[in-house]
This record gives C-alpha cells, sequence and structure tokens, in this order.
C-alpha cells in the first residue's frame, strides 16, 4: 500500500528538536515504501542553509541527514516561497535545491495528499 | 472509518492531550475504529506513569489509561523520543542501565514505523501538537 | 473534490502559524478553530480569518475561555469535529 505523506515543519534547526523530529518521520516513511514530500514553511527554511556546523552546541549536524535523503528517494522538497522573500533567500542558495511555492501551488501540493503530518 | 491519532504535547504544559483524549472518546463512542494512539515529542510524557496531580487536578496519563480500559486501545510511545525523556520500560531501563522504568500500564513503546504504519491504515489521521 | 479540514489552536498574536494555516486553505476547504484559536472570534480578530471557507470552534474550548458572544460561526461539539474529519478527505494541524 503506498500513500503519499507531506510532513510539514515551520521551525528553524537547532533551537529546537522539530527539523530533526520531522527527518527521523521522513525516513521511516521512506522505508515503509511511502512517497513522502517535505514542506518547510516559514523558519523551516532556515533548515536548509548550507554549511552549519554545531559542534560547538553538541548537536549532530542536520545537513548530513539531509544530503542522505536522496539516498532514501525523497527528493520531493518544497519551501513557501513567501518564506524566501522574508529571510532574504533564493531557493538556489539551499540544500537540495527545493522548489518554491506560491499559495496556488502549495494548496494543491495538499490536496494531493492522503496524509498530512505537521511538526 | 478508521482513524489513528498523533500526540506531540505533554500533557502538563500544554491542552493538546486533553483535545486528543475527548476526540478519541468522541471516535469510539460514534462506533468508530481507533486503530492507534502514537505519542511523539513531548507527548510521549502522557505515557510517563509517575506524572502525579492534586485530587482536584486531571491526570491525562491516568485518563488514557482509564480509556484504554474501557475500550481496545494501542497506546504506542515512540521509543526514540521516549527514552530521552526519561520515560522507559523494564527492557529499555536495563539496556540503559537505569533501575527504575516508568511506562505507564497499557502503553508500549516503539519506533516511529508504528506511526508510519497506522497511517498508512487509517483513513484519518490527526496530529494534536503543541508549539515547541 | 478533495477537502481539507484545517485546525487551528495558536492565539491571534501568533501570526506566523495563522499566516501559514491561510496559506494553506484551499476554497472549499475548512477551518476549526481549537484551543486558544478561539480568541479569533473576539470582534478585533474575526476579520483576519478567512470569509470564504466555513469556519468553526469548538463549544468546550469557547465556553472555558468566557467567550460566550462568537457569532457567524459554527459552534461545534467533540462529535460534530469527528464528523467534520469525516467530511473532509484529511486533516492539517496548525500548532
Amino acid at each position: 500500500m503506498n500513500k503519499r505523506f507531506l510532513l510539514i515543519c515551520s521551525r528553524p534547526p537547532y533551537g529546537s528538536s522539530a527539523a530533526r523530529d520531522l527527518l527521523d518521520i521522513a525516513l521511516t516513511c521512506s522505508v515503509f515504501e511511502q512517497s513522502v514530500s517535505l514542506l518547510l514553511m516559514g523558519d523551516a527554511i532556515l533548515q536548509l542553509l548550507p554549511e552549519q556546523n554545531p559542534t560547538a552546541i553538541r548537536q549532530k549536524n542536520l545537513n548530513a541527514i539531509q544530503s542522505s535523503l536522496a539516498l532514501y528517494d525523497i527528493e520531493s522538497i518544497y519551501v513557501d516561497a513567501e518564506a524566501l522573500r522574508f529571510h532574504g533567500l533564493s531557493a538556489e542558495t539551499l540544500l537540495l535545491k527545493p522548489q518554491a511555492l506560491e499559495p496556488d501551488a502549495l494548496q494543491q501540493l495538499i490536496r494531493e495528499q492522503d496524509v498530512v503530518l505537521p511538526l | 472509518m478508521i482513524f489513528t491519532l498523533v500526540v506531540h504535547a505533554s500533557p502538563v504544559q500544554h491542552q493538546a492531550p486533553e483535545t486528543a483524549l475527548r476526540f478519541a472518546r468522541a471516535v469510539l463512542e460514534a462506533g468508530h475504529t481507533l486503530h492507534r494512539v502514537f505519542f511523539y515529542r513531548d507527548g510521549v510524557l502522557n505515557g510517563n506513569t509517575l506524572v502525579s496531580s492534586p485530587a482536584d487536578e486531571s491526570n491525562i496519563p491516568e485518563d488514557w489509561q482509564a480509556l484504554a480500559k474501557e475500550y481496545p486501545l494501542d497506546l504506542v510511545v515512540c521509543i526514540a523520543a521516549a527514552i530521552r525523556r526519561g520515560v522507559l520500560d523494564a527492557n529499555e531501563a536495563r539496556r540503559y542501565d537505569k533501575n527504575q522504568h516508568n511506562l505507564a500500564p497499557g502503553f508500549e513503546l516503539s519506533g516511529l514505523g508504528q506511526l508510519v504504519e497506522a497511517a498508512m491504515l487509517s483513513d484519518r489521521v490527526i496530529t494534536f501538537g503543541g508549539r515547541g | 473534490m478533495s477537502r481539507s479540514l484545517h485546525t487551528l489552536n495558536t492565539p491571534p498574536s501568533d501570526t506566523d502559524t495563522l499566516s501559514h494555516c491561510l496559506m494553506a486553505l484551499s476554497e472549499g476547504d475548512e477551518l476549526l478553530l481549537i484551543e486558544d484559536a478561539v480568541y479569533f472570534t473576539l470582534p478585533a480578530h474575526r476579520h483576519k480569518l478567512p470569509s470564504g471557507v466555513p469556519i468553526h470552534a469548538l463549544a468546550v474550548d469557547l465556553q472555558a475561555r468566557g467567550l460566550t458572544n462568537a457569532t457567524d460561526i459554527s459552534i461545534i461539539s467533540d462529535p460534530e469535529f469527528v464528523n467534520l474529519t469525516l467530511h473532509c478527505n484529511r486533516v492539517v494541524s496548525w500548532f
């Protein structure tokens, strides 16, 4: 049985465990051979900034887990376009080459899902 | 219809687990199937049997256990989230060399696979979360 | 018709969570205010909610918070919350 899972996050990395907890669900969905997409909204787009180095705050580097997502066939990564503008970032400079969605496309993405898991 | 509920928030610090409990009861009373309640993040504290409340206050972990006595319920606590927060069963206590364990009766520790599997089998998956 | 039920549990001061919820709301979707989000029924905040979608609020949460004058909104019980999830294809929670 294959369902379409959408995982939604709006929290930045490191200040809370949200980013890591989200990735753990994503990897598990993939182990169960489910279609999984990630939608990073608001501050969650900051999870995709390159050159993170959280060694001194004794956390695992998210970039390392992110770079393994393709191995798990998790390649549908979306960010909200408004958040890019808010933070003055462009999708091309972020890891995983996310697709930027304006509200219409974001709503379409949600309508295509069987299960939405927010975090 | 088959439901799965996901609870992310602490039973003491946030209202969300109480909302989830009322929703669970309404699902069961309407004759639907509640396939599983999966506790993740601070939601794992719902499975802590040591949560204690003054006599005139509600005790959400006890309320889950009471519901599980009325109906057959699968209350699954994410094992990775639980051990980090000090919610252990006898096996995990042994594994991590702790001399106490506190997983409440009626709950079981298992992996995130139980969340994904439940979502695959359910018609509706509803998350009850709190900011954090 | 693919319809989502969106639940929101954050107070009006949390503008980010509201804006994410509104951004994700499609025409035909429904919005349910629970927990602290029932404060959106106060006159000062009511206009912040969309006009094109049905808006519901959980009765017990309104009652708990002394919000007895909510108008122009559907006030629902827990069993009706369950029915609302059945009437939609999926539930998206914003918190």
